[in-house]
């Protein structure tokens, strides 16, 4: 597990360790079932408080992404990939509803939507 | 009891560097002595002595900050001050059986008669003188630290002094004074007792001085 | 539950002049906390009294449960200590110095203090008198360390040494607590030293307790508000410390709780020097 925390970043520090945890078991740098650093290793490398990564760990864990067992730490939970998978597709339904919902008050029809959808989806790739 | 030994004992390594010069000078101080005066004479030189010098582990403690050693370590107030109490005890002790020794020693030598009265006075009348300074001084000390309390302390060995040397210029107490040297074992437990008594009284106000001492 | 490490309760210290007011903290097991306040506010005063080297006049002090005073020595094994200012006599060597330090230990471990002289170069025979300060204060760390102690006092360790021996004593410290059973009490005002590593505060002012909790609970808890001349209200100014008016405008510290009502004006994290800063200034009635 790498981090790197910011101390000009607009986010607190616990937040950007819970992102780029995140991120990582997205990416499967974080494997399945893998341990993470203890707390207190943790607090020593990247210099801050043990308060700070022990709230961090524990809304990554209340949010599922990570467990903990007691006297071994903490692990990326099997099912931690899927559940951001999971988390982030309904941030895009979302986007997309709001997005639908902008469209209905010109209003677009179904077939500009979409169309639309395909053009931009198109310069994506480009 | 055991801390008190403990402190005691990290008194004697705080002296550890002045122990030559202390040695030194002690010889001095007894080669002149024995010279030709009485064993209990020297013996009273010799706690005056010691009394003078053992100071010096105060002036020690304030230099070095050595209060806030003991405050850190796992003794109790009352265990740094009977510590202490007990160093001073140790060198005096060290320092009368020394003399007495000596005496022993220049006395086979000489093939001079020895006096165990003499010795008795010695040690108790050095007892009594020893107590008498430094139950003035320690609770001085241990109040107002060695800087402060240096100019205080003094009065103690002048009061002793004097003690000492008046009666011989005062006729009618040197009378007095040689009827009761005569009691030879009175004085040598009274000297003994009162020396303690006086210890004692002094361990506890120093305690209680000590801990108000800010 | 974690254990409680150092609890005080209560404590009040009069002298003259000056009087330590009802202080009154906990120190979970595991965790480092930063005592500060500026010059003359207590710090000392208050580690003096958890060491028995004052008498309070008020309160309970406990240290893994057990009172400061009738377990003295008992508690006292488990405590290290270092001070500003270097306590052993001038003319010892570092060996001289162990063996001085560990009469008093049951469980001293002489391999740990020889680990620690080894790591931090101090040499072995040298005086400590004729020591750097750097030196003469991871002495007194190693000391400190080679007892097995639950629970490490330091007061104001740092002050005085150049910025690469402080951070290499922040490292020393943090792996100090790594396995979670020490403990650090950590009285300072280089409060940059804190920022960083300090999970808990208390903060103490003039011999008032302003503040004991989290370091996030106590940033959080302030904001440093920032305005123009005119966005000073009679109201705002009730509630600020520290008010710095000049002719471009006015700075102040201000709870955060009340702080909403000002988004008119700028509003920033306050550091902890901010709050230490304009805390002693004063202005806010408490």
């Amino acid at each position: 597990m790498h981090i790197v925390i910011s101390n000009s970043s607009d986010l607190p520090i616990y937040a950007q360790i819970k992102e780029q945890v995140k991120e990582q078991i997205l990416t499967g740098e974080l494997a399945e079932n893998e341990t993470l650093p203890s707390l207190r290793q943790l607090a020593k490398d990247l210099k801050i408080s043990v308060l700070t990564t022990t709230r961090a760990y524990n809304e990554l864990e209340q949010e599922g992404f990570i467990t903990s067992r007691q006297g071994k730490g903490f692990f990326v939970m099997s099912s931690g990939s899927n559940l951001i998978r999971e988390q982030l597709i309904k941030e895009v339904e979302k986007n997309l509803n709001n997005a639908i919902l902008a469209a209905g008050r010109i209003p677009m029809s179904d077939d500009e939507i979409v169309s639309l959808l395909k053009l931009l989806l198109e310069v994506d790739h480009d | 009891m055991r801390a008190s030994m403990k402190v005691a004992k990290l008194d004697f390594f705080t002296m550890k560097s002045q122990l030559f010069s202390y040695l030194s000078l002690a010889a001095i101080v007894l080669m002149f002595g024995f010279m030709g005066s009485s064993v209990t004479v020297l013996c009273i030189t010799g706690a005056w002595f010691v009394a003078l010098q053992a100071s010096s582990i105060f002036a020690i403690q304030e230099k070095n900050n050595l209060d806030h050693l003991y405050g850190s370590v796992s003794v109790g107030l009352n265990d740094i001050v009977l510590g202490r109490y007990i160093f001073m005890y140790v060198n005096y002790l060290i320092t009368v059986l020394a003399v007495i020794a000596l005496y022993f020693g220049f006395a086979f030598y000489r093939n001079a008669a020895i006096s165990i009265q003499d010795i008795m006075f010695g040690f108790s009348l050095s007892f009594l003188a020893f107590s008498a300074i430094t139950g003035i001084q320690m609770p001085l000390y241990f109040k107002m630290g060695y800087t402060k309390a240096k100019m205080w302390s003094l009065i103690p060995f002048v009061a002793v002094m004097a003690f000492v040397l008046i009666p011989s210029f005062v006729s009618a107490l040197s009378g007095i004074v040689k009827s009761l040297l005569s009691h030879t074992i009175v004085l040598t437990i009274g000297g003994i007792a009162v020396g303690s008594m006086i210890q004692f009284i002094s361990y506890r106000i120093a305690v209680v001085l000590y801990l108000k001492r800010k | 539950m974690t254990e409680k490490c150092l609890e005080l309760k209560g404590v009040s210290k009069s002298f003259q002049g000056f009087r330590l007011n009802h202080i009154s903290f906990t120190l979970p097991q595991g965790y480092i906390m930063g005592l500060v306040g500026s010059n003359g506010a207590g710090k000392t005063t208050t580690i003096r009294l958890i060491l028995n080297m004052l008498e309070k006049n008020e309160g309970e002090i406990l240290v893994f449960g057990k009172d400061n005073v009738l377990h003295e020595k008992a508690v006292k094994q488990e405590i290290g200590v270092v001070f500003d200012h270097m306590f052993y006599v001038d003319s010892w060597t570092v060996r001289d110095t162990e063996k001085a330090i560990s009469i008093f230990y049951d469980d001293w471990q002489h391999n740990t203090f020889d680990d620690m002289i080894r790591r931090f170069c101090l040499p072995q025979n040298k005086k400590v008198g004729e020591l750097s300060r750097g030196m003469q204060m991871k002495l007194m760390l190693a000391c400190a360390f080679s007892h097995n102690a639950k629970l490490l006092i330091l007061d104001e360790p740092t002050s005085g040494l150049d910025p690469v021996t402080r951070d290499e004593f922040l490292e020393i410290l943090q792996d100090y607590i790594k396995d979670g059973e020490r403990s650090v009490l950590f009285s300072t005002h280089i409060t940059s030293d804190l920022e960083q590593v300090a999970d808990y505060i208390t903060f103490i002012n003039q011999g008032n307790m302003i503040f004991t909790g989290s370091m996030e609970d106590l940033i959080n808890s302030y904001r440093l508000v920032k305005g123009r001349p005119q966005d000073l209200t009679p109201e705002l100014e009730k509630n600020i410390a520290g008010l710095r008016k000049t002719n471009m405008g006015f700075e102040g510290l201000i709870a955060a709780n009340e702080a909403v009502q000002y988004g008119h004006c700028i509003l920033d994290t306050a550091t902890i020097d901010d709050i230490i800063i304009c805390m002693s200034k004063g202005g806010i009635k408490k």
